[in-house]
């Protein structure tokens, strides 16, 4: 088995590093995320764990930010994929096809910050916010409740 | 058989907590269970990036009050993180201490609750009984039964004396003895065991799929512990054992919570024993230079996040909070599937939820679990009696 994540990923990764705490990151584009999502997969016996997906904004920048937090099983290490996504056109592939269990995270971005994940069926609003929010995102740094 | 929809909650009546499943029902069997979340959502996420560091504290402690012990040493580690300071070493095990006493009482007060469930009334309270002690045991050390607010940015608010930590070990030795005989209950009863053995089984291909943490995960031999995989605080440097059973049901849940407070009160009483001497917390800073950190804890009810994000400042940017039970509802709402109506509850309690902390966002009152609203001028007046 493979213990080093980024020979795995090595053509994909556009930026390497490490957030405090020790926890390693890559930057990669939105469309190789189902890539990556897979070759891990594969590379650790289908054992990659999401922990979660944050999203920060960038009014500044223009984009909206994705952080899949992950933990791989067999190599008891995180990854952090990030992903950088246009504010005006947030969308980006989705990943519940190939791990269920990041439906409720998926569901929790796309009600707080309006990201669309491609592919992912059960897109619906509300899921965690008020009804009478409408489409409202309001984690997004310039929304005023 | 036609299908039904079978609504439980927001009202729900086996929680004390806001929360809504529909259930669709052939007969008495669930084909299909989907969970509606969002009655308690309070914007806290959204709060964090509107009040100081030193406020996050609090703020993040009222997440959950039942985990708050966790709560608070994740957000303190991770603008520890940021800030790139480590707390003395005498203040990483008081943490350690405070963070187990936590999950004793919240072990405690599951186990209670799956008790009454499974309609053993009995033995939840003698159960919440005995939960006192440990209860007290917060009081003494922390000032308060609930909310401590112990943890503090670089280390801890206060300390212990010899005296508590003889108090501490003495109540410890009383509380394994009644924990043990519980052990043998829930292992040997046959009551409990019809309603829970093989009920709600996540096998576990499953578990990893959905991504499910803590008890739950480690009910579904899937070996993982972040306290052991990522030590934090004292865990390094203090003996345990990862409690991983492999029935995957009801019952193994159940069974990990047992052993993981026998397991927390070895941690305690090996803590006291072994407390260095010195300064329990770094002198204050207010400000956290530009810088993005992690931190991780294993909560009760399993792995607990945050991802701070700061831009300079005495603010966070963002921070990003990811509670236990978001990460298991999902697979638990599979679980109901193919099971018997009076299944739920016990299925249900199996996960350990904790819909506050679920939507990020009440207060709830552990003495007689009334969700209470109290104005500040009310609390101030409180205060001064």
């Amino acid at each position: 088995m493979v213990s080093n994540v980024e020979d795995i990923l090595k053509e994909e990764i556009k930026e390497s590093g490490e957030l405090k705490g020790k926890y390693p990151y890559i930057k990669v584009d939105a469309s190789k995320l189902r890539d990556i999502i897979l070759k891990l997969l594969k590379a650790f016996d289908e054992e990659v764990h999401v922990i979660t997906i944050t999203a920060v904004d960038y009014p500044d920048k223009g984009v909206l930010e994705l952080n899949y937090e992950l933990w791989i099983y067999p190599i008891k290490k995180p990854l952090i994929v990030k992903v950088e996504v246009p504010r005006d056109k947030p969308e980006v592939p989705s990943i519940v096809d190939f791990i269920p269990g990041a439906l409720f995270y998926e569901l929790e971005v796309h009600d707080l910050f309006g990201v669309k994940f491609i592919g992912n069926k059960q897109l619906v609003k509300p899921f965690i916010i008020s009804e009478d929010l409408g489409e409202a995102t309001p984690l997004r740094k310039d929304w005023r409740g | 058989m036609s299908v039904i929809n079978l609504i439980f909650g927001p009202q729900h009546p086996a929680l004390h907590e806001p929360e809504l499943f529909r259930f669709k029902v052939e007969g008495e069997i669930v084909v299909k269970a989907e969970p509606r979340i969002g009655y308690v959502h309070r914007g806290i996420e959204k709060l964090f990036e509107r009040n100081s560091y030193i406020r996050g504290i609090y703020l993040s402690e009222r997440i959950c009050g039942i985990c708050n012990a966790a709560h608070t040493v994740c957000y303190c580690q991770v603008v520890e993180n940021a800030l790139g300071i480590e707390p003395p070493p005498r203040a990483r095990y008081l943490r350690t201490i405070v963070h187990e006493l936590n999950r004793i009482h919240s072990h405690l007060l599951l186990l209670g609750v799956a008790a009454e469930e499974l309609g053993f009334d009995t033995l939840f309270m003698l159960i919440w009984r005995d939960r006192e002690l440990v209860m007290d045991l917060i009081e003494l050390v922390t000032g308060n039964r609930v909310m401590t607010a112990f943890n503090t940015i670089g280390g801890v608010r206060r300390d212990i004396t010899p005296e508590v930590a003889e108090k501490c070990i003495k109540a410890l030795s009383k509380l394994e003895e009644r924990v043990k005989y519980y052990r043998k209950v829930f292992e040997e009863d046959p009551t409990i065991r019809r309603r829970t053995v093989e009920v709600g089984v996540l096998p576990r291909k499953e578990a990893i799929k959905y991504c499910v943490v803590g008890p739950m995960a480690r009910g579904s031999a899937v070996d993982v512990d972040i306290r052991r995989d990522w030590p934090y605080a004292a865990y390094d440097e203090i003996p345990f054992n990862v409690i991983v059973r492999d029935e995957c049901d009801v019952w193994a849940r159940l069974m990990v919570r047992v052993d993981e407070t026998i397991e927390a009160i070895n941690i305690v009483r090996y803590a006291l024993e072994h407390l260095p001497k010195g300064e329990i917390r770094l002198p204050l800073r207010r400000a956290v230079p530009p810088a993005e950190a992690v931190s991780r804890v294993e909560a009760p009810r399993g792995e607990l996040i945050y991802h701070l994000i700061s831009k300079g400042g005495t603010i966070p940017y963002r921070l990003k909070v990811r509670t236990p039970t978001l990460a298991n509802l999902l697979a638990a709402a599979k679980l109901f599937e193919g099971n018997t109506i009076a299944d739920i509850p016990a299925i249900l309690v199996s996960i350990d939820p904790c819909f506050a902390c679920t939507d990020r966002v009440t207060l709830i009152d552990l003495k007689d679990n009334k969700v209470k609203r109290v104005s500040l001028r009310e609390l101030a007046r409180r205060c001064r009696k």
